[in-house]
């Protein structure tokens, strides 16, 4: 399967190991990625909030550069908050036909233009609907047997549900649960997984933002998971850069692992950790991985 | 949240309220940011939200207090691999004849006389059962102006995926 890629910035910035994985992992679930290396960063919200138009016009350019990738099924990214991003410029870029029109008579200058009804699908989403959990785990090597992983979604992948598209047909917002299931390994529950990381209030309030992601590791922790995993980057920076200052917020040891949805699945999919850049983490997995076989969660 | 955000394009944009959290500078700093780079420069993010929109936001009193308070992390950041020395003093970038394509783009737009708006979240259901979404030009902008569609729109309705 062939998808116009977009890594995002973070995955390219302070969480290469990210990008890293996707690459490796890629091959392994026989998608063909077609960096879209032109595109710029989505805005992430914040442009919306100098200029809506702006920030529709750019992600519409990114779109339009991804309807050009010969023979690409569709668009795919690795970051749930481009994701949440792309689907709100989309959702009204999509709705209006005049604005539409509008937006792309800026993008004509490139030569460029978006057509509505572009698929942009998160890797976790892609995972699930298009090569499909029996898939996946027919191409499991390392099962994750006994490894217990607290799913963490954020917000942007499961918030707002009806421009997400979640419903009874696609629970998107169960896929990490069903992903962990079909890797082999048990899905621990906790209270914080569908919460914000505190990563978008970091700049504005520091001490709130990192008592938030301290309260969602230490409810990890309290459900005796071995370590978390997410489909975002800026979830990652909070709940694995900033955690020993999360700890000290809160007021307790926390060592909590934090994993990159495509280094779970590459561990799965039997890909070195090193490979998968595990070791770049703050907070080691060393409950994941015993670092002198490479086996997984029975040595932990 | 459309609504929400419409606010705070005034409150920020318009306004410039600058209170106590650092969200003006941040809206700032990270728009600016994208328009020199095209992606995020994560660092420069960080210490222009709290020193002001520009490089010499750094060496503010409120940027250097917050970089001392997350050195520890930083360090670790940078002893594992976590990020690169270079991506995160200089930045990463897209390729030259993009970053002009995308810096047309916030120039044209940005100078609108007023900005373009098309709020899902006006229906006119009162009046008219059909439409869905409405184009409104609300807001001052900072320059010259050029074209915008009438605010009457057509719609295509839902567009989720």
């Amino acid at each position: 399967m062939k998808v116009a890629y977009w890594p995002g910035c973070v995955s390219r910035g302070f969480t290469p190991e990210l990008h890293g994985s996707m690459a490796k992992v890629a091959p392994l679930l026989d998608i063909e990625l077609v960096e879209l290396d032109r595109a710029c960063c989505t805005g992430a919200g914040v442009i919306a909030e100098h200029n809506q138009e702006l920030a529709d016009t750019l992600n519409a350019r990114t779109f339009a550069l991804a309807q050009q990738v010969d023979g690409a099924e569709l668009m795919m990214n690795i970051c749930s908050t481009c994701q949440g991003a792309q689907s709100e410029c989309q959702e009204r870029l999509d709705a209006n036909a005049e604005y539409r029109a509008h937006v792309n008579t800026t993008l004509a200058g490139e030569g460029l233009s978006y057509e509505k009804g572009l698929t942009n699908k998160n890797f976790l989403w892609l995972l699930v609907e298009e090569i499909g959990l029996d898939s996946l785990r027919s191409k499991v090597k390392r099962p994750l047997t006994n490894l217990k992983v607290g799913p963490f979604y954020g917000c942007y992948i499961v918030r707002p549900r009806e421009r997400l598209g979640i419903d009874a047909e696609h629970p998107r917002d169960h896929y990490l649960d069903h992903v962990i299931d079909a890797l082999g390994g048990i899905v621990i529950e906790y209270a914080g997984m569908r919460k914000c990381c505190g990563f978008p209030i970091i700049t504005m309030n520091k001490e709130a933002s990192l008592k938030q992601a301290g309260r969602h590791l230490g409810d990890a922790v309290d459900a005796e998971a071995d370590c978390l995993v997410t489909p975002c980057p800026l979830c990652h920076l909070n709940l694995d850069l900033q955690q020993p200052l999360a700890a000290k917020v809160v007021g307790r040891e926390l060592n909590m692992p934090v994993l990159h949805l495509p280094q779970l699945v590459g561990l799965a999919l039997g890909l070195d950790p090193k490979e998968l850049g595990l070791g770049r983490h703050v907070v080691r997995p060393t409950s994941v991985i015993d670092w002198s076989t490479s086996v997984v969660a029975a040595a932990a | 949240m459309g609504q929400i955000m419409r606010l705070r394009r005034i409150a920020i944009s318009d306004q410039h309220i600058v209170d106590v959290n650092n969200g003006e500078r941040h809206e700032a700093a990270f728009t600016t940011l994208i328009k020199d780079y095209g992606l995020l420069h994560e660092a420069e993010l960080l210490s222009r939200s709290y020193g002001g929109n520009s490089w010499f936001g750094k060496f503010a009193p409120a940027a250097g207090k917050e970089l001392l308070s997350s050195i520890s992390v930083l360090v670790k950041g940078l002893m594992r691999g976590k990020f690169n020395p270079k991506i995160a003093l200089f930045g990463h970038k897209i390729p030259k004849p993009d970053l002009q394509a995308v810096q047309a783009i916030y120039d044209k737009i940005d100078s609108r006389p007023e900005r373009y708006e098309l709020n899902l979240y006006i229906v006119g259901e009162d009046e008219e059962p059909a439409p869905v979404a409405a184009a409104v030009a609300v807001g001052p902008s900072s320059g010259a102006g050029d074209e915008t569609p009438d605010a009457s729109t057509s719609t295509e309705g839902s567009a989720n995926q």
